[in-house]
């Protein structure tokens, strides 16, 4: 120890001697550079005091992932859904929400909202791997500052910012006939114009018969760094096409898993999204600055969807705009021990129109609202945090049927409480108390209603719920371990009732769980890193109670490594493990469960100049499994079937890049 | 069913390929790993990058430590090259009265006779109770100037701060600071010779030498009042 550090020291002396130990010409002495920089534990700018787990560049690219679905499975209390195996119809959920996890987690982008007014779930497939810096995965409810949908946790994705000049091509090809291009541009200049341009490509036959995708990202960026702040503007367009083969039943995967039911064969789901922003930071004063973004979502999609009972002949549109504003102050105030401020009001208004067999829909949604939080470092090693969000909604709806014009209005006001305990350097004990809301979706009115509809229509209640958890944090260098032990009591839980084909809310339900997880940097070249979370979601009361919430797994794990075999050779490993899960639907519980699987991936990639060559293999034990199943009815006698959606089996991708800096 | 197996095939075929060719890949570079293990040390070579950074994380990076600890070979590098290298380094950086002064210097510390130094070790463990003060005694004048630059550095470096607001923005820079020094350890007319070009970084950095004042070792090492500049960098890993 010794020894190192007078080492240490000594090269310090000696190495920066020459080049620091300089006099300028006006007498002035050179101090040697002072660096400053933020660990990547301090990286995350969110205000919370959840505990967040931090998936980095790094990690992304060690690992290979060619989807950011792939990132997110099995990473702490997360659950994908993956519909196709190819990421493109995925949802993500956490703590106990699968069926309606694009309802109760919210994923942003740089802020943006990625969630919808109504029970689409947010396209993850809109965002170009290559494109993010880091993902945090916020552990449970964030009511206060981030509002609706933020009940069982966040998925905050970060953009890469333009720094020094960046050209990266990158071309795939692998199974499935799959190609795939990434190509992108960007740099910060010295007059602080900064511009990011990134294009995304992708086509695939995929593995199930009439899945075909072709997939379009275009992305750019322009940006101005001043002083006092910061202006962007921002573009996107994406063309999202895909054939949809449906699910099948048990016998059909025993004849071809890969096959598509005659029902199904043409159905298919295209969306093309347009997205411009606006941003500005503004520094005010001294510790205070202004933040605010405008943005415009535009989704136009057509769509053909068929059941079991028969073909679909018809194609359906489902088109939405999305404007939202969201301004925030945030600043520190030195009078009371630089507690940090963050005021700030959310308006997003919807318009959602679906013309389908069934009529026309057109249902409009504005939500407003406003929100305070306050960190408040009570004492050198406590942070408390107090906050309170206000919010309302409206809602038009038309579905030429069961509502004409009908305004449906609510309020919800929520607070949240929390500690954060630095016990020392090393170790950080959080203790939260969180309230949570979900609105109604405009088409959980106008979907599904009891038949017939008037006059027992259901005006469906806001979800309220309360998280309550505690845990300990341990890092150290890179090394880092996490225990998360919670409770998510919801009332008014929003959910479709498939026996029933009515959206209901169910009467109060309960999750416990628990989230662990940790990296390990065993030497320089190998890291370990694993994580586990056990999940108790059931209906504590009403006709439910007692029952399993439909397909949210008990346990799920993931053992990862990678290994720098060299500076050019680096490898990678995953294990994914998932077990048993009540089918999506099946509330009743009647049906056998889906099983449960472990999946291993793995990746390997060569490093030359600016050059490198990287493959990834998925499913290397060649499993067959079904990563997600629901509750279907036999097309003849109605009764209740285990529906399947096969996931691929090993399959490869392989990669070369060219990286210019 | 033909046409699933094939893929079947060539995916399976291509999987063991990639195995194969991974496998082979580590046992190529393994003896090569295993040799570079035995001498320089993956952590060692992060060392030698930048002393800026040594002192950064020698101050701030205990796991850096532990993880040397652990691993006896950059021990065994470490001891050598103390012996060898950095020495070899250190003396040529040196006035040939520096390096004479050497011994001297070293019997200057063992001598507890010598008032002016313990005043001066005194100084130095103050400023690096971490570590043992490393810097050679010498009374030649510039090795103190060299070593009153390396204790502003440090202390300067004790103060730095990556404001929350710039890192909430991803804002990064390179701000100059310069400033005079009286000998009682005053610091005036701190100011910027050059921008970072964001204000909230500035204004950090501006914070970080102002808050050395009073610089009490400034008497040991000043006749007269001296004006200093140093760079600060702001970057996010």
């Amino acid at each position: 120890m010794n020894n190192f550090l007078t080492f240490g020291v000594v090269v310090i002396t000696a190495s920066t001697a020459s080049p620091v130990f300089s006099e300028t010409e006006t007498g002035t002495k050179e101090i040697p550079a002072v660096v400053v920089s933020a660990a990547r534990t301090e990286q995350s700018t969110l205000t919370t005091p959840a505990s967040i787990t931090v998936i980095s560049r790094q990690q992304i690219e060690d690992s290979g992932s060619t989807h950011i679905v792939e990132v997110l499975r099995g990473q702490g209390g997360v659950q994908i859904n993956d519909l196709y195996g190819d990421g493109s119809r995925a949802t993500v959920g956490m703590r106990g929400f699968a069926e309606s996890a694009g309802s109760n987690t919210l994923v942003l982008v740089d802020g943006r909202r990625l969630n919808n007014p109504d029970i689409s779930s947010p396209d993850l497939n809109s965002i170009a791997i290559e494109d993010v810096e880091r993902i945090e995965i916020v552990q449970g409810s964030a009511g206060v500052l981030f509002g609706d949908q933020a009940v069982g946790g966040v998925i905050n994705i970060i953009t890469r910012k333009p720094g020094a000049l960046r050209h990266s091509l990158e071309l795939s090809a692998g199974s499935y006939n799959t190609v795939k291009f990434h190509g992108m541009t960007s740099q910060a200049m010295d007059n602080g114009v900064n511009y990011l341009l990134s294009l995304d490509a992708r086509e695939s036959d995929n593995y199930r018969q009439h899945n075909e995708s072709s997939y379009l990202n275009g992305f750019g960026k322009l940006g101005y760094d001043y002083s006092r702040g910061s202006v962007f503007a921002e573009l996107q367009y994406v063309d999202d096409e895909l054939n949809t083969p449906g699910t099948l039943f048990a016998d059909e995967l025993e004849t071809d898993r890969r096959q598509v039911s005659p029902n199904f064969a043409t159905d298919f789901s295209d969306a093309t999204t347009k997205v411009g922003r606006l941003g500005l930071v503004q520094e005010l004063a001294d510790n205070w600055s202004f933040e605010g973004e405008l943005t415009r979502r535009d989704t136009d999609g057509v769509f053909r969807l068929s059941s079991v009972f028969g073909a679909e002949t018809e194609n359906a549109t489902q088109d939405r705009v999305i404007k939202e504003f969201t301004p925030r102050f945030i600043g520190f105030i030195p009078a009371l021990n630089n507690t940090m401020l963050t005021i700030g009001g959310d308006a997003v208004e919807s318009d959602y129109k679906l013309n389908s067999r069934l009529g026309k829909q057109s249902n409009d949604q504005s939500q407003r609202s406003l929100y305070v939080q306050a960190v408040i470092p009570a004492v050198r090693t406590l942070d408390v945090t107090l906050g309170v969000r206000y919010a309302e909604v409206n809602n038009e709806l038309s579905d030429g049927y069961t509502f004409v014009n009908e305004k449906i209005d609510d309020d919800v006001t929520v607070g949240t409480l929390g500690l954060a305990i630095k016990a020392n350097s090393n170790v950080r004990v959080l203790l939260r108390a969180d309230q949570n809301y979900r609105f109604a979706k405009v088409d959980e009115y106008t979907n599904a209603q009891p038949f017939p509809a008037p006059p027992s229509t259901i005006i469906l209640k806001t979800q309220k719920g309360l998280s309550l958890e505690t845990g300990v944090e341990w890092t150290q260098g890179n090394n880092s371990a996490k225990f998360m032990i919670y409770k998510l009591e919801l009332e008014n839980e929003i959910a479709y009732d498939p026996v029933h084909f009515a959206n209901i809310n169910l009467d109060d339900t309960e999750r416990t769980g628990i989230i662990t997880n940790g990296y390990w940097q065993t030497t320089k070249r190998l890291g370990l890193s694993a994580s586990y979370s056990y999940t108790d979601a059931e209906v504590s009361s009403g006709a439910f109670a007692g029952k399993d919430i439909p397909f949210v797994a008990k346990h799920s794990a993931l053992l990862a490594t990678d290994y720098s075999v060299s500076s050019a050779w680096q490898l990678y490993g995953e294990l994914v493990a998932i077990s048993d899960r009540v089918f999506s639907g099946d509330f009743d519980n009647v049906l056998s469960k889906l099983p449960g699987y472990g999946v291993v991936n793995i990746k390997a990639e060569y490093q030359v100049d600016n050059f490198s060559f990287g493959g990834r293999v998925n499913n290397v034990l060649n499993k067959q499994y079904s990563e997600v199943g629901q509750l279907g009815a036999d097309p003849v006698t109605f009764a209740p079937r285990e529906a399947f959606f096969p996931s691929p089996e090993i399959n490869f991708l392989l990669t070369a890049a060219w990286n210019f800096r | 069913m033909d046409t699933a197996i094939k893929p079947i095939i060539t995916t399976t075929s291509l999987s063991l390929l990639l195995h194969a060719v991974a496998i082979a890949g580590a046992l190529l570079v393994y003896e090569q790993v295993a040799t570079v293990d035995e001498g320089v040390g993956h952590g060692v070579e992060v060392q030698l990058i930048s002393s800026v950074l040594v002192s950064d994380q020698l101050e701030a990076d205990v796991p850096q430590e532990q993880e040397v600890k652990q691993d006896t070979s950059p021990e065994r590098l470490l001891r050598a090259a103390e012996e060898t290298f950095a020495e070899d380094i250190l003396m040529s950086l040196k006035s040939p009265q520096a390096v004479a002064s050497k011994d001297k210097a070293e019997m200057l510390d063992s001598d507890t006779g010598d008032q002016n130094a313990d005043a001066r070790r005194e100084q130095l463990n103050t400023f690096q109770d971490e570590s043992p003060a490393p810097v050679v005694l010498s009374t030649n004048a510039s090795q103190q100037q060299h070593t009153i630059l390396e204790l502003l550095h440090r202390r300067i470096s004790d103060n730095k701060e990556y404001p929350y607001l710039a890192r909430r923005q991803r804002r990064e820079g390179v701000a100059t600071v310069a400033f005079v020094l009286h000998p009682d350890g005053r610091i005036e007319n701190a100011h910027l010779v050059a921008s970072s070009h964001a204000r909230t970084l500035d204004r950090a950095a501006l914070s970080a030498v102002r808050q050395i004042e009073p610089f009490i070792a400034a008497k040991e090492y000043l006749e007269r009042s001296e004006t200093f500049q140093v760079d600060i960098e702001f970057d996010l890993l």
